[in-house]
């Protein structure tokens, strides 16, 4: 009992709250409420916060929106500001559709609040207060308008951060009707065309946006474009809508540019999208991003010889080589055995290394429909499977050693192109090629990634073919143009030799993933791995105790072990736990030698701002190709004497784990994978700020260096 | 009892369909007992024409403030027509003011809705000159005035002009 009285107590309470503070400023006009109201009380020096008006009519009347349709007057507000903040423009919340008397029109027939953003300056002082001010002329309508205007003012206070938000029911006003604003499309394809009079608009979204939308509609922002009355076909599906609009009679047969707002009603959420595009030959075009907009500039074409280059150059990578070396010996011993199908084995190897491309690119672009974030390199952020590769190389090496033999059932690695059946090895060596490059991103790759995952499925399966094909062509062209293969030195007995010595970058290799796991989940992530590798050799040594057991029962228990021994291997890889706390492996230790700061957005930002130089650095502990650039370009003495003397600022962005804020930072210069290096070079000789500059993905420090020449030195004075 | 039902079922319709025959909006008619000289106007017409109040004198006249964006008084405007057309009508000049609007925006108007036609006079108001002076606020709000310029009525809202009350107002003014 007591409970519900205070209850009532506390409800009765609010309701007060909500009346005194909406209605703080609140004036009556003829059939309205109108007041400027902010989502503060007390305002923080350069933190940005709302103001709106609060348009208020009487049930049965209503206000209009930017565009109000075939009848109608947008509310308008000249909104002025004290010198001390800056005000941005009106930003209207998504209107309905009125239709009365068949005549359309858009707006709102209820409460709404206008928004505008304000952000105080920087060397604002407590005691010191900011003056909001609007000029604001409306109609509100019913069957009959009113014309009204009336000029507010708020006088906020300067606080000591952080600023002061006002009571629950004004900023959750506020809260909410932020969400009702149009939202800038993320990077997703949108097409505008225009055909027999209507206009087609495209919006696709490979995050699977519209899964339970029921209803599109879309509100242009000029007038007398679309047929207002008309009622516009949409198909709709989880990753795509596709509306068509009748035109306005009055349109310009050539209308170039469509924006507006496309709202998507879903049951219990409405979002609308704030479309910006210029109507095309169809061609679809990619949203955002400084150079995803670039890469629609690109051929489809173009980007699959670019897919194709970039394939060939991963034959180059350190953990790539040893296979392929092998593979080339096998070839030449066939050759040399007068073996004709060697030709067919180049087909199964390409489609072994096409296939696994297929893979990623499938597996990509499922998580980019499901919501989550996918980029080049993205496995490499999972420990199972830095986990599960390591075990692969190292089964490798054990059997470039001669310590184990695969039978065809597992990988058919080892397997002799003279035996009968070594198709699937030939298949299988491509596949395992393709896994092992996944860590070494070739220049053009990221590019033709980050364009591949906008595309619809086909073009995007098609450049992964292309990185594909690339990288298998240049072991298909050894071994399908007669005579090349004989350039290479002839098989021997010495071949045994070579094999066994290239087990050992092999070992390497999973010395450097064992070390990517430490870093991503300590040292317990790494000791479990490593026990994983321990139980591999145990049944590696119970197969090899196999042949010397003669009796079928020790024989069986033998067998036995070695399953679950392999079993609880792969078992282990699901132990470590990639969202515990790590040692900030490369940034802590540069850290700790005054170098690299970590990469902060809103640090860089204000680094910007002022003009400062700043060279930025996205990386990651499994990412070899940016390993050789710090090691090879950014930390060699020249360079790093230039970025003293320019007075750089290095910021680093570690990408060893998932995190959004890097992505973002990759998708704002097109990109979905790493390395990727960008100068910020501050402000010219004039004084003006510079355009930041995107360096090549393989660095020399020549190239840093050339680079950086365009940074002003900072002024002998200083 | 039924009598009841037929006005509630009547009063229904009318909240819910809005603008058919009749319209259902509130009309407010202010009637003047002693009419007082209407302020005047002094605009140009679409085609550039000098027009002023002086110029209708001697004849009733039906003095319309509206607006092209304003869909009760675009509504009303075949109304006004077949008023000022209409041979066994009161007889009377019909003005519209367009509030805060220009030549250009009537002229655009007129194309984009084929379907309406009018011959009476069409005044824009850009500066909203007029408008102030008449102090209308609210549109549509329509005058009626005698011959010599004195106004008679105040109609706020959309009435029925093409109903015998109406036109039988305008017939009573001309006295």
């Amino acid at each position: 009992m007591r409970h519900t009285s205070n209850m009532i107590r506390l409800l009765g309470a609010l309701a007060l709250l909500a009346l005194t503070a909406t209605a703080a400023q609140a004036e009556r006009f003829e059939r309205i409420n109108v007041d400027l109201i902010s989502d503060s009380d007390a305002l923080a020096p350069g933190e940005p916060f709302w103001v709106g008006v609060h348009l208020r009519p009487d049930e049965g009347w209503g206000t209009y929106w930017r565009n109000p349709g075939a009848a109608g007057l947008a509310t308008s507000i000249q909104w002025e500001s004290s010198d001390k903040a800056h005000v941005g423009g009106t930003e209207w919340p998504l209107p309905d559709v009125i239709e009365a008397q068949g005549v359309t029109s858009y707006g709102y027939y209820r409460d709404v609040l206008l928004l505008s953003r304000v952000v105080p300056d920087d060397d604002l002082e407590p005691g010191d207060t900011v003056s909001v001010g609007a000029e604001i002329s409306w109609a509100v309508c019913s069957d009959i308008c009113i014309l009204g205007d009336g000029a507010f003012s708020l006088e906020l206070p300067v606080a000591a951060a952080p600023a002061e938000a006002a009571e629950p029911p004004r900023r959750e006003l506020f809260e909410r009707t932020r969400e009702q604003l149009p939202r800038q499309i993320p990077e997703w394809e949108q097409r505008v065309q225009v055909e027999d009079q209507a206009l087609e608009l495209v919006l696709a979204s490979p995050e699977r946006d519209f899964e339970r939308a029921e209803r599109v509609r879309f509100f242009p922002y000029e007038a007398r474009v679309l047929d207002i009355d008309a009622t516009p076909s949409t198909d709709i599906s989880a990753d795509r809508i596709r509306l068509r609009h009748a035109l306005d009679a009055s349109a310009e047969e050539d209308v170039d540019r469509l924006e507006g707002v496309l709202v998507v009603e879903s049951p219990g959420e409405t979002r609308g999208y704030e479309i910006s595009e210029a109507v095309g030959d169809g061609q679809p075009t990619v949203a955002a991003g400084v150079q995803a907009g670039a890469l629609s500039e690109f051929g489809l074409l173009t980007v699959l010889l670019m897919g194709v280059a970039g394939g060939m150059l991963l034959n180059l990578m350190p953990c790539v080589f040893p296979i392929l070396s092998i593979k080339a010996l096998m070839i030449m011993e066939s050759v040399k055995l007068g073996d004709t199908r060697h030709r067919i084995h180049a087909v199964f190897y390409a489609l072994g290394v096409i296939s696994f491309f297929c893979v990623i690119g499938g597996v990509l672009y499922v998580l980019g429909q499901a919501g989550m974030v996918g980029g080049w390199g993205f496995q490499l952020q999972s420990p199972w499977f830095v986990g599960l590769l390591a075990y692969i190389l190292f089964l490798l090496g054990l059997n470039f050693s001669g310590l184990l033999s695969f039978g065809y059932r597992l990988m058919g690695v080892g397997q002799s192109l003279t035996e009968s059946g070594g198709y699937g090895g030939s298949y299988f060596t491509g596949a395992l090629a393709a896994v092992v490059a996944t860590p070494c991103t070739a220049p053009f790759m990221g590019t033709a990634i980050a364009y591949a995952l906008v595309q619809p499925p086909v073009h995007s399966l098609l450049v992964f073919i292309a990185l594909g094909v690339g990288m298998a062509l240049p072991f298909v062209v050894l071994v399908v143009v007669p005579g090349l293969a004989r350039v290479l030195p002839r098989p021997g007995p010495w071949m045994t030799v070579f094999k066994q010595a290239l087990a050992f970058p092999l070992y390497l290799t999973v010395i450097w993933l064992l070390w990517v796991i430490g870093g991503q989940t300590g040292a317990m992530g790494m000791a479990v791995v490593l026990a994983g590798l321990l139980l591999i050799v145990f049944v590696v040594w119970l197969r090899s105790i196999e042949t010397v057991a003669t009796r079928p029962g020790p024989r069986a228990v033998g067998q036995g072990l070695a399953v679950a021994a392999a079993i609880t291997a792969v078992a282990l890889l699901w132990v470590p736990d990639a969202e515990e706390p790590r040692p900030r492996g490369t940034v802590a230790e540069a850290a700790a030698e005054g170098t690299w700061l970590a990469y902060d957005p809103d640090r860089l930002e204000a680094l910007v701002q002022d003009g400062e130089p700043v060279f930025l650095n996205a990386t990651a502990d499994w990412c070899i190709s940016c390993i050789a650039n710090e090691r090879g370009a950014l930390s060699a003495p020249s360079v790093t004497k230039a970025f003293r003397e320019k007075d750089i600022v290095r910021m680093e962005a570690d990408w060893t784990r998932p995190d959004p804020e890097i992505q973002a930072l990759l998708e704002r210069f097109g990109r979905k994978g790493i390395p990727l290096y960008v100068l910020f070079p501050g402000r010219d000789a004039q004084g003006d700020p510079m355009e930041p500059v995107v360096l090549p993905q393989f660095l020399s420090p020549g190239v840093v260096r050339g680079a950086l020449e365009n940074v002003q030195s900072p002024g002998s004075n200083d | 009892m039924p009598g009841k039902t037929v006005a509630t079922m009547a009063l229904v319709a009318a909240a819910v369909l809005p603008g058919t025959a009749t319209p259902a909006g509130s009309v407010d008619i202010i009637r003047y007992d002693n009419p007082e000289q209407a302020p005047g106007f002094a605009l140009e017409d679409v085609t550039g024409q000098e027009r002023s109040l002086e110029d209708f004198e001697g004849r009733a006249l039906v003095v319309n403030f509206w607006a092209t964006w304003c869909a009760p008084c675009v509504r009303e405007l075949p109304a006004l027509e077949r008023l000022h057309a209409d041979p066994d009508g009161p007889a009377t000049d019909v003005v519209a003011i367009a509030v805060n609007q220009w030549a250009v925006d009537i002229e655009e108007f007129l194309e984009a809705r084929e379907e309406i036609s009018l011959s009476f006079t069409l005044l824009p108001d850009p500066d909203g000159v007029a408008t102030d002076a008449w102090a209308v606020g609210t549109l549509p709000t329509t005058f009626i005035l005698d011959a010599q310029g004195r106004v008679h009525y105040k109609v706020v809202g959309d009435p029925d002009w093409d109903g015998d009350e109406m036109r039988e107002r305008i017939a009573g003014v001309k006295q």
